[in-house]
Parts: structure tokens; C-alpha cells; sequence
């Protein structure tokens, strides 16, 4: 059986409430959903929060995974950005949490947000390489991949059409996947 | 709803990232769909390589590893979810639709299978309940339809005309509609919806009873998706008066498909009805 067919018979046991299944899920993408919800979210202790509600909210949509439509952890990793960017909007409706910039400096509100210990190697890699990107490709990155602005909101703020936007972030994410990937590289 | 230009291969492969990780918003992401499956087969793969690539690339993350406790708490909040599930009475679950796969292995949505003597008659009476809604509709169509055509002929509200010329209802009884009931968040309001939600074929049917008279303001149908908690607007409708259906066409199936909540608001956005 090829990879997608087994894709489709586990999320087939994921909608059915296995254990066994569930438990297969998180081997497989356990530790990528908690590197972005950390990646997004302020403390260690949210982040593990988030990836427990993902991981319900992937058995609850396990019957609508359509193996045609995209690769498994394509799927998981939209489900999960989608539940950490409304995590983000309710924080800041709340104002408990500030939004987070790549230089760590507040955001607009003048709030300092809560430090985010991104202290490992590769965060700072990943920070160096955002700052060095085109201005309008680094604030796309920081402000709807980093802070989980929706890209019209990002639109509105810059007074950028969208297509701009959309354009800016694409192009952003693939130099910075390419940098990154270079900087470890063996 | 207003059909647009599907994406072309190369927008397809220069949003792939944005899609894959989540960036466009519900109405982009449907049109991302519906342009992907109308795409050729190559620029299919390509999109699905480029998106299971950045998926995997953890190049662009922290490097922190989850506790190991996380795990066991993943799957007693999956198994505490599950069993809450399990306690509600089996006909709220009725209509949830379960991937089956046909004989030739393909994939299709069917109906849940209904196990013991007991479920099958509570599923049979709230099928039935579910015929005398339909037969209320056709009959309530019946009594208002003289008058109601005049004014949409008067008028020419072609979309009125085509609800009441048209006899949506006994489709979405036959088809593999699911049917969801939709409560007033007022304990105290006396009108009532119930939708046919037909996912594959784009089509939502709406009946509802004693909708408040807005004089020509509308309502709207709106659906979260799963992974959202913001809704997304289906498409505004006058309500009928008294009983009456609204029959709404070329939906997104993508969004139809991954719903988890629907409810019906005002214009303004104030939520009157939705679903549990």
C-alpha cells in the first residue's frame, strides 16, 4: 500500500477513536505541531496547551481527509496553523499576550509582548535570515507567518494591494527556506 | 454565488507554500480547492510535493521537542473528547457522514451505519419527522405560492422566482444531503431552522419556521470551518414568511465539507441560530 493509502486508512481509525490510531498521529506529528505552535506561541506551557486542542480538533476532522486534495501532513500542519492563528487573535483581543516581531521589539499597541525564549541555534539563524530579507518580505513574514495576521489585515496595515502581499510572502518563505537550509547544510 | 476565475497552474505553485501552511483565508483557500482539482494532473503533483516539502521543512522551526507526557495527555484529551461525543443520543449524531470505500477501493461519503434494533427505529422516526417537514414545506409553498409569485413577478426578483418555481426540497431529501438543526440561542425565540447540507454537489437547502419579518433586511448563512472559529458568509436570503425554504446553490464544496458549525445571523453578523 502507498504512502497516501496508508494516510487514508489511519485517519479512516482516527475518525473511529482508536487509541492505537490517535497515538500513530502524534508519532508521526507530534513534534512538528509542537515546534510551530512554539514558534508561534509565547511559553512552552501554551504551546502544549495548543497541541493537545489540535490533536482533538484533527480526530474531530479525521472524516473529512481527502488524500487527492493534500498529503497528510499538509493537512495536519493547516489544521494546526489554523487553530494556532484564532489562539493568537483571542490572546490579543484578551491582550494577553503581545505580538512578537523578530527583533523583540512591541508591537504597535506598545505593549512589550512576553519573551519568547527562542534561545537554540537554529532560532537565531532563522532571526538573522528574516532580518536580511527585503523589507516588505521580512514584515509579511513577521507579521503573518510570525504573528498570524491574516494577509488582508497585513494588506490593510501596509496600504499593499493583497496580490502584493500574497506575492511577498511567497517569495519571502521560499529565499528564507533557501538560506536557512544552506546555513545547515553538512 | 458568483463563479470566478480559477487560478491558473502558476498561481497554484506560488501560493502552494501560503495554502500549506495556512495563510489564506477560507474564501482563498476554497478557490485554492476548487483551481487545484481543475488543474492538470502534473501541476496536481507539483503542488502536492512543494506542499508535503514545506510541511516537513523543519528548517524554519524552533528546535525544541515536545515532553514525552505530552503524548499521554494528547490522547486522553482525544479520548475525554471521544467519549463526550459518545454520550450525546444517537440521533444528534445522525446524518454525520463516514468514508466508506466503494468495491473498486475509491473513497465516497455514505450514511453512518446504525448499529441495534434501538438506533435503527430512532433513526427511522426522525427520518420520518424529517418527511413531514419536507411535505409541510411543499404544502406551505402551495398556500403563499399565488401571491408570493405576483410580487416576485411584479418586482422581478428573479432569485425569488427561481425558489418558488423551482422543487428543491425532494432532491436533498433523496440525495446524500446531511441534515443539520440548527437551535435559536434565545430560549425564548420561537423560529427554527433546519439545513440539507449536500457538500458534494455545493448545495445547502434552508427551512425555517417564524423567521422574525426584516422588512427586506435578510438574513445570512454562515458556516465555521474546522480549524476556525471566524465565520465565513454563504450567502444573505429574505426569509419566507411563516414556513418556508430557501434553496442556495454553488456553495464551495470545500468549505461545505469541512464545516463544523452553521448558523444563521442577521446581516449585522448577530448570530439567531446555529448548530450545536
Amino acid at each position: 500500500m502507498i504512502q497516501h493509502e496508508e494516510d487514508s486508512v489511519l485517519m479512516d481509525r482516527v475518525a473511529r477513536g482508536e487509541e492505537g490510531a490517535v497515538g500513530e498521529l502524534y508519532d508521526r506529528f507530534g513534534s512538528l505541531v509542537f515546534k510551530v505552535a512554539r514558534q508561534l506561541l509565547s511559553t512552552r506551557a501554551e504551546a502544549e496547551d495548543a497541541v493537545q486542542d489540535i490533536f482533538v480538533r484533527l480526530w474531530q476532522t479525521a472524516d473529512r481527509y481527502d488524500h487527492r486534495r493534500a498529503k497528510l501532513v499538509t493537512w495536519v500542519m493547516l489544521i494546526g496553523r489554523r487553530h494556532l492563528i484564532d489562539r493568537l487573535r483571542r490572546n490579543a483581543v484578551r491582550g494577553t499576550a503581545g505580538s512578537f516581531r523578530a527583533d523583540g521589539t512591541s508591537d504597535e499597541s506598545g505593549h512589550r509582548p512576553e519573551r519568547k525564549p527562542l534561545e537554540d541555534e537554529r532560532n537565531d539563524s532563522l532571526l538573522q535570515r528574516i532580518a536580511e530579507l527585503p523589507e516588505l518580505q521580512r514584515v509579511v513574514i513577521e507579521k503573518a507567518y510570525l504573528q498570524g495576521f491574516t494577509l488582508r489585515e497585513v494588506s490593510e496595515q501596509l496600504g499593499a494591494p493583497l496580490g502584493t502581499v500574497k506575492s511577498a510572502l511567497s517569495r519571502g518563505l521560499a529565499r528564507l527556506r533557501e538560506r536557512v537550509r544552506a546555513d545547515w547544510a553538512v | 454565488m458568483t463563479s470566478v476565475e480559477p487560478m491558473t497552474p502558476r498561481q497554484l505553485l506560488e501560493l502552494a507554500s501560503l495554502d500549506a501552511l495556512g495563510l489564506l483565508d477560507d474564501v482563498e483557500s476554497a478557490m485554492y480547492t476548487r483551481s487545484f482539482h481543475d488543474a492538470p494532473a502534473t501541476v496536481q503533483d507539483e503542488v502536492l510535493r512543494l506542499q508535503g516539502e514545506i510541511a516537513n521543512d523543519l528548517q524554519l522551526l524552533p528546535g525544541e521537542e515536545p515532553d514525552p507526557q505530552l503524548r499521554e495527555r494528547v490522547l486522553k484529551a482525544v479520548a475525554d473528547a471521544l467519549a463526550l461525543d459518545d454520550s450525546l443520543a444517537p440521533l444528534a449524531r445522525i446524518g454525520r457522514e463516514h468514508r466508506q470505500r466503494d468495491r473498486d477501493g475509491s473513497r465516497r461519503r455514505g450514511p453512518i451505519r446504525l448499529g441495534g434494533s434501538g438506533q435503527f427505529w430512532r433513526a427511522a422516526s426522525f427520518a420520518m419527522a424529517g418527511v413531514s417537514l419536507i411535505m409541510a414545506y411543499f404544502l406551505a409553498i402551495g398556500r403563499q405560492a399565488s401571491s408570493e409569485l405576483y410580487d416576485a413577478f411584479i418586482w422581478d426578483d428573479t432569485e425569488r422566482l427561481a425558489v418558488l418555481l423551482t422543487v428543491p426540497a425532494k432532491e436533498f431529501l433523496l440525495d446524500q444531503s446531511k441534515k443539520i438543526n440548527l437551535a435559536p440561542l434565545d430560549d425564548n425565540a420561537e423560529y427554527d431552522a433546519t439545513l440539507y447540507v449536500n457538500s458534494e454537489a455545493g448545495r445547502v437547502l434552508i427551512l425555517v419556521s417564524d423567521l422574525p419579518d426584516r422588512k427586506g433586511r435578510g438574513y445570512q448563512l454562515q458556516a465555521i470551518a474546522a480549524g476556525s472559529t471566524e465565520p465565513t458568509v454563504l450567502k444573505r436570503f429574505h426569509s419566507p414568511a411563516g414556513f418556508g425554504g430557501v434553496r442556495i446553490d454553488e456553495l464551495s464544496t470545500t468549505l461545505l465539507a469541512t464545516a463544523i458549525k452553521w448558523q444563521i445571523a442577521t446581516i449585522d453578523g448577530t448570530v439567531l441560530l446555529s448548530s450545536s
